[in-house]
């Protein structure tokens, strides 16, 4: 369609509004509300316009442009409006930066006006030069505030990440409308001039469902949301865009760096969660920086010649079939290649990966779909995506986040899901409709009517036998499975064939050196801590000096996801690129692999280059690629009468695999501390048990520590144990306070 | 009643409501009627009528009695009809006990002496009633037509039979034999424009609406009445909640809709109760539910309780609201005839517009529009409050003027004080100074008046009201009740209340005067609702037609009412006190010092000008007096 703004014609497509009309014909509104990624609101009343055959004046950011309008957007009553409406908005924002009469003469004491516990101005603010008011300022040439000072002294609210300034907020609404699509866990409060931007009856956000995406942080258009982390760092030296190291989900990210440090991290195009936002301070945090070597029973700092040498001696005596080497399926494709190589060609021996079972990826999502398993808590970008979906299965002992938005959910007992989904398909093959312990035949039967085509979409937690009953199901269905990857690489080391981790040979003795490369196994279990012991060499790469480095005989230090050019493999096979952001303090690991591999004399080949690395890693991989059987990772046991607990063992979003580097990062740690249980509110008054109690755990012959949150999302006689591991498992537990 | 399955059974309903009408009102026994709307019940009808209600069947006497809504005389709540046998039904206003007493012992004797009172009420009386005077012959109800209230405090409203007695709703079953097309074109002749405030032409909203295309419409009647002084919608459905529904009938016919609401605030309970029972007998009786009157329309009404937020009048908020999210408007467009309540297309008419609808497909569009004057079209239902001999509900036709309102209906204003002006529109409205009474009550004249008709509240000031105090007041009330979305309504109420807070205190200058215009202005314009467009009214209008007495305020420091506290200062006149003390025992702040038998003076910085030393000094000295403007007194 044609319309006129300013005297210019444009032709602009349909489902557009008058901003975006101007916007194309190269015109600026200002704007404080509007924001390219939310719904238009029409609150902030900057961006008005007069527009012909219309009264008064039209938000233009909700007005939808039509054929033929003749807009004006710079009429004397536009600009004396606006600059009214802005100093009402000042009015009762911390201004007196514009007031000032030596403004641009206070830099040789910023550092100094930063102290001052209030934000009173621009100078004082983090957000300033990034701020969007202070742009709305220039733009619409405001000089002096003239009325009556309304700003309070309003307590500024910490949260895990971010903290919230009541003062500086101008209620735009921008992060209620990031949020509603995410947590909802904000809303307005209070009528009038006490209307606020709040949580539900003003909890912290931690208890309000707040997931810590700091979608409302990238959204404030003022210092009200600011993150804690790289708060004063101001703008940044150099933005890289990268792929988050945490989950399948590679969301993409830039990463702000600035005089050496990454100072923030954004989402790149799409939307982050608090891992990828906030996660990624670990690597400035105990990071090794020079190899170790064990002396006697200490670990003590050499150069990297010597490291490399102890390990090249340590492992050639080694014969192959007594060597393992563990990666994990963090590590770039290079690495993971790199690593390869050098096991099987190197040392003739094995090497299988943590966490690499075989992924199926979800793509366009169309048409019904089954979710199961807690997706919200392993992936969940892929979470927010079926959040749309409109017609939503969820099979799921507990009301999970997606639960809680489904067209449909089935809460079978703990443990049970598995028998659900064989009597969806058997209620869809056969007509067989059986009801279960908490799904009633009817339910199934009315679900069972809804699968056709169905897509089965399962988290990585999920057991063999859930996967065997949803590939059937699926099938039955005429849909398809998809199945979700756990890490940020698993694809790309399913592409070069390597097994999953089993710690059959190692619990058996039969090693006798390990090489374990970004995996943490000690962390796993005590068995498994008890037999790396009694290896004659351990080799670790990795980040920091984890449990397991702790026992090795050298330490190797590795250089982050953040340091490092590289690729990981993601949905369909694509390559997603990591790109160096900051200076290494460790080594690549594809480097140190190589390295070794020619010191011990097998230079078959050179890997000079993450490309050239890629490059190989790319033609190795179409040949070899092989799909594996999943090995048996989870069982679930009968429960006895004696144990009264099931115990049902979930991933956490702020824990990530045996969350090495979550635990790195403080308020990850603050919101995850320690393994929580969640527990029906029965089950704990019955035992005397109140919120936060320490408790002890005993799943097995090993007991563990666990705090209580008390959780009515939770069956009476099931608890949810939200732990560092990712492996979901259902077995019978006594559970006991000590208090 | 039994489900009335077509409209020919409509007519054997009505001729048999008729005659249990009949048999009620021209029986052999009293008949006690009692106005017992909120306005009643809170005046204390209930204990008159008890009373009555126990001598008489102490003495044997089995009387009927009907509570009936409000006649609109609320000046004399609590008010009685009685009906002795064989007599024309009588009214009685301002009950107590001890009329009730002397009532129930006339009756009992069958005495005539009390015929007098306000008025025979011809509608429930048997026949003549000769030599007393109608009701409305009554000065406040003489210049009255009344068309939605013309069954409040006549009938039961929690009686259907009563309301199909009086030609309840067979405008519906002629509804439903003309074409929806043909309804909307009889809604267009009457020139019926929507009584909330806006009056937009209701046939022209409905069209737009019924032209809209969407499998789902909604209707919603809009029941949440919050302008201060305001309560007509309360009054129509607490006295005849199924003229309500018989027009959200007819408006969800001509328009299509199949699902209704009504959306009324919950501070009305009266009125929700009688809702819920209405409805339940409209349902019952087969006008509400599927296949209507066997005539295939099905719709249906479901009431929403408002939380007690005033912008959720405003229609997007309204709608926001019902939808269970937080009531803030929205821009339009899309309007809510296109995308209106989830997204469907909804049309929106207030309680007295529906109210009207019956009677206008039962007389005709020609016959509404014979009421009224240019534009505005038919009667308006108005509610007269503040400084005035006969507060109440009325209907008059449009056009009237606002002198003849106030003076010939209303009274004039009490205590022989001067009208000052009167308030139209509540918050969003202005004041009208008494001086330009002469302009008619039509939407066009108000409007440039600098007011708005709005829902119809009159607030009539006299002169110990001070417009600027008047002014902050109405402020309040917006500030209070902005949502808070928009940035002008959000702060710029805030700007222009703490600015004319700062005029009544007396520390305003006139830069401050001509940024409380500026940022009224800006509010003005820029606002994205209702609520915040009209809040600066008040400021507006006053500022034109009483500019001196801002100024006043500002200059001179001088409330020329004596009712900004921040302006005014108590003082004893030394020559007139004898010292006798009562003023000091009367002072709750101990601000009044003085020896026994000595001239008294007053601590300024104590006092809090609450006004107890003035009734307290004996009027043979009467030496205390309220000052403004004066130099503080020195001891």
């Amino acid at each position: 369609m044609k319309l006129k703004v300013d005297g210019r014609e444009v032709e602009i497509g349909s489902g557009l509004s008058v901003k975006d009309a101007a916007r194309q014909a190269g015109i600026y509104i200002p704007g404080l509300c509007d924001h390219q990624e939310l719904e238009p609101y029409g609150g902030c009343r900057l961006c008005l316009v007069e527009i012909d055959g219309i009264r008064g004046f039209p938000s233009s950011c909700t007005t939808p442009a039509s054929e033929g309008m003749v807009i004006k957007t710079d009429t004397p009553a536009l600009k004396s409006l606006r600059q009214s409406i802005l100093e009402m908005l000042l009015s009762e924002h911390p201004c007196i930066c514009i007031n000032c009469e030596r403004k641009g003469k206070c830099n040789e004491v910023r550092e100094a006006m930063r102290k001052v516990p209030q934000t009173m101005g621009c100078r004082y603010c983090p957000k300033d030069q990034r701020c969007e008011l202070q742009k709305a300022v220039e733009a619409i040439g405001l000089t002096k505030v003239d009325l009556l000072p309304l700003g309070g002294s309003k307590e500024i609210i910490r949260s895990p990440f971010f903290d919230r300034d009541p003062n500086l907020c101008i209620l735009c609404g921008r992060c209620i409308r990031a949020c509603s699509s995410r947590s909802q866990a904000i809303s307005f409060a209070h009528r009038g001039f006490d209307a606020s931007i709040s949580t539900a009856f003003d909890a912290p956000l931690e208890e309000s469902g707040c997931r810590f995406c700091g979608a409302c942080v990238d959204v404030c258009p003022t210092g009200a949301l600011v993150e804690r982390g790289g708060r004063w760092a101001g703008d940044p030296e150099e933005i890289v865009v990268t792929t988050c190291p945490y989950c399948s989900a590679n969301c993409q990210i830039d990463l702000e760096e600035k005089e050496g440090k990454l100072i923030r991290a954004r989402p790149e195009g799409s939307k982050l969660c608090v891992r990828g936002r906030f996660g990624l301070e670990f690597v400035h945090r105990d990071r090794l920086e020079r190899p170790l070597v064990r002396r006697g029973n200490r670990l003590v700092e050499v150069s990297w010649e010597e490291a490399l040498s102890a390990v090249a001696g340590g492992l050639r005596s080694t014969p192959g079939e007594q060597f393992e080497l563990l990666a994990s399926g963090v590590l770039t494709n290079e690495a993971l290649y790199s690593a390869e190589v050098f096991a099987r060609n190197t040392m003739k021996g094995e090497i299988s990966v943590t966490d690499v079972l075989p992924i199926l990826d979800p793509g366009s999502l169309q048409g019904p779909i089954l979710a199961v398993g807690d997706i919200a808590e392993t992936v969940p970008n892929v979470e927010l995506r079926l959040r749309e979906a409109d017609d939503l299965l969820v099979i799921s002992p507990w009301k999970t986040r997606l639960a809680e938005v489904a067209s449909n959910w089935l809460s079978p007992e703990p443990g049970t899901e598995v028998k659900v989904i064989s009597s969806l398909t058997a209620a869809l093959s056969d007509g067989l409709v059986e009801g279960l312990p908490g799904v009633s035949a009817e339910e199934i039967k009315s679900a069972s009517e809804a699968l056709r085509g169905i897509t089965v979409i399962l988290s990585p937690e999920v057991g063999p036998n859930v996967v065997e009953a949803a590939t059937a199901l699926a099938e039955a269905a005429g849909g398809r499975m998809v199945r979700l990857g756990s890490h940020c690489n698993s694809r790309g080391a399913i592409r070069l064939g390597l097994r999953e981790w089993s710690d059959r040979r190692l619990l058996s003795g039969d090693l006798k050196a390990m090489y374990v490369i970004g995996a943490n196994p000690a962390r796993i279990s005590e068995k498994i801590r008890e037999s790396l012991e009694k290896l004659s060499f351990l080799v670790v790469q990795d980040l920091f000096l984890t449990e397991t480095a702790k026992m090795a005989d050298v330490v190797l230090p590795a250089a982050s996801f953040a340091e490092i050019d590289g690729t990981f493999m993601g949905e369909g096979g694509c390559i997603l690129r990591l790109r160096k952001a900051l200076r290494p303090k460790g080594r690549p690991d594809w480097q140190i692999t190589s390295e070794l591999a020619s010191r011990m004399g097998t230079m078959w080949i050179e890997l000079t280059s993450p490309e050239k690395v890629l490059d190989d890693f790319m033609k190795r991989s179409a040949k070899d690629a092989v799909v594996q059987e999943h090995p048996d990772i989870t069982a679930q046991t009968k429960v006895s009468q004696d144990k009264p607990f099931l115990l049902y063992s979930c991933p956490s979003l702020y824990r990530f695999g045996t969350g090495t580097r979550t635990s790195k990062v403080s308020d990850l740690r603050y919101l995850e501390e320690s393994d929580v249980v969640e527990m029906n509110p029965k089950d704990a008054s019955a035992l005397g048990i109140s919120l936060w109690d320490e408790v002890s755990v005993q799943p097995n012959s090993s007991v563990s520590r666990a705090r209580v949150v008390i959780s009515r999302k939770v069956p009476p006689g099931s608890l949810r144990w939200r732990r560092s591991l990712r492996k979901a498992e259902v077995r019978a537990a006594k559970v006991w306070s000590d208090v | 009643m039994r489900r009335i399955k077509d409209p020919s059974r409509l007519e054997d309903a009505k001729a048999e409501a008729k005659a249990s009408w009949n048999s009620l009102f021209c029986g052999d026994r009293p008949i006690v009627c009692t106005g017992m709307s909120t306005c009643g019940i809170s005046a204390g009808a209930r204990e008159p009528r008890d009373l009555m209600r126990s001598l008489l069947s102490e003495e044997g006497l089995e009387a009927k009695y009907v509570d009936v809504g409000c006649l609109g005389l609320c000046y004399s709540e609590p008010l009685l009809y009685i009906k002795k046998p064989g007599r024309p039904m009588i009214c009685y206003g301002n009950v107590s006990p001890k009329t009730a007493r002397s009532l129930a012992r006339s009756i009992l004797i069958n005495d005539e002496s009390g015929d007098s009172a306000l008025g025979a009420i011809p509608e429930l009386s048997c026949g003549e009633i000769s030599s007393i005077p109608s009701i409305w012959e009554h000065p406040m109800l003489k210049s009255q037509v009344r068309i939605a209230l013309k069954n409040c405090g006549i009938i039961d409203p929690e009686n259907l039979g009563h309301y199909i007695a009086r030609g309840g709703y067979a405008a519906l079953a002629k509804t439903i034999g003309i074409t929806p097309e043909a309804v909307i074109e009889e809604v267009k002749t009457s020139g019926l424009r929507g009584r909330g405030g806006a009056g937009f032409p209701t046939g022209m909203k409905w069209e737009f609406c019924r032209k809209s295309k969407g499998d789902e419409k909604y209707l919603i009647c809009n029941a949440d009445e919050g302008d201060p002084g305001a309560f007509m919608d309360r009054s129509v459905l607490e006295g005849d909640p199924h003229a309500v529904i018989e027009g959200m009938l007819i408006a969800a016919y001509a328009i299509g809709c199949t699902q209704g609401f009504i959306y009324c605030r919950a501070e009305y309970p009266l009125a929700l109760r009688r809702l819920e029972v209405a409805l339940q007998q409209a349902k019952d009786a087969g006008f509400l539910g599927e296949n209507i009157l066997g005539s295939g329309f099905d719709f249906d009404i479901t009431i929403k309780e408002g939380a007690g937020a005033f912008v959720c009048g405003e229609e997007t908020a309204l709608m926001a609201s019902i939808e269970g999210k937080r009531g803030m408007p929205r821009t339009r467009p899309p309007f809510p005839a296109n995308a209106g309540l989830w997204s469907k297309p909804t049309n929106i008419n207030n309680v007295e517009t529906l109210a009207n609808l019956p009677s206008i497909i039962d007389k005709g569009g020609k016959w509404y529009s014979a009421f009224g004057i240019g534009r505005s079209r038919g009667t308006k239902t108005l509610a007269l409050a503040g400084a005035i001999n006969r507060p109440g509900l009325i209907e008059v036709p449009m056009g009237m003027n606002l002198r003849q309102i106030i003076f010939d209906i209303g009274g004039g204003v009490p205590g022989g004080k001067a009208c000052k002006g009167v308030l139209t529109g509540g918050p969003s409205g202005g004041c009208i100074p008494a001086s330009n009474l002469d302009i008619p009550m039509d939407y066009e004249a108000i409007t440039q008046a600098g007011s708005i008709v709005g829902s119809g509240s009159m607030i009539v000031i006299d002169e110990d009201t001070c417009i600027v105090d008047l002014a902050r007041f109405f402020l309040a009330f917006t500030q209070r009740e902005s949502c808070g979305k928009c940035t002008p309504c959000r702060i710029g109420t805030k700007q222009m209340l703490g600015l004319l807070e700062k005029i009544t205190q007396g520390q305003a200058t006139n830069a401050d005067l001509a940024k409380l215009e500026a940022v009224a202005q800006a509010v003005r314009s820029g606002s994205l609702c209702g609520l915040g467009a009209g809040s600066p009214n008040p400021v507006l209008t006053s500022l034109r037609y009483f500019r001196p007495e801002y100024e006043e305020h500002i200059v001179h420091k001088h409330c020329p009412s004596m009712a900004c506290s921040g302006l005014t200062s108590h003082s004893i006149d030394q020559s007139k006190c004898k010292g006798c003390g009562l003023c000091v025992e009367a002072c709750p702040v101990g601000a009044i010092l003085g020896d026994h038998k000595k001239p008294h003076r007053i601590d300024q910085e104590r006092c809090i000008k609450c006004g107890a030393c003035i009734l307290a000094c004996p009027g043979k000295f009467s030496a205390i007096s309220k000052r403004s403007g004066a130099v503080l007194e020195v001891a």
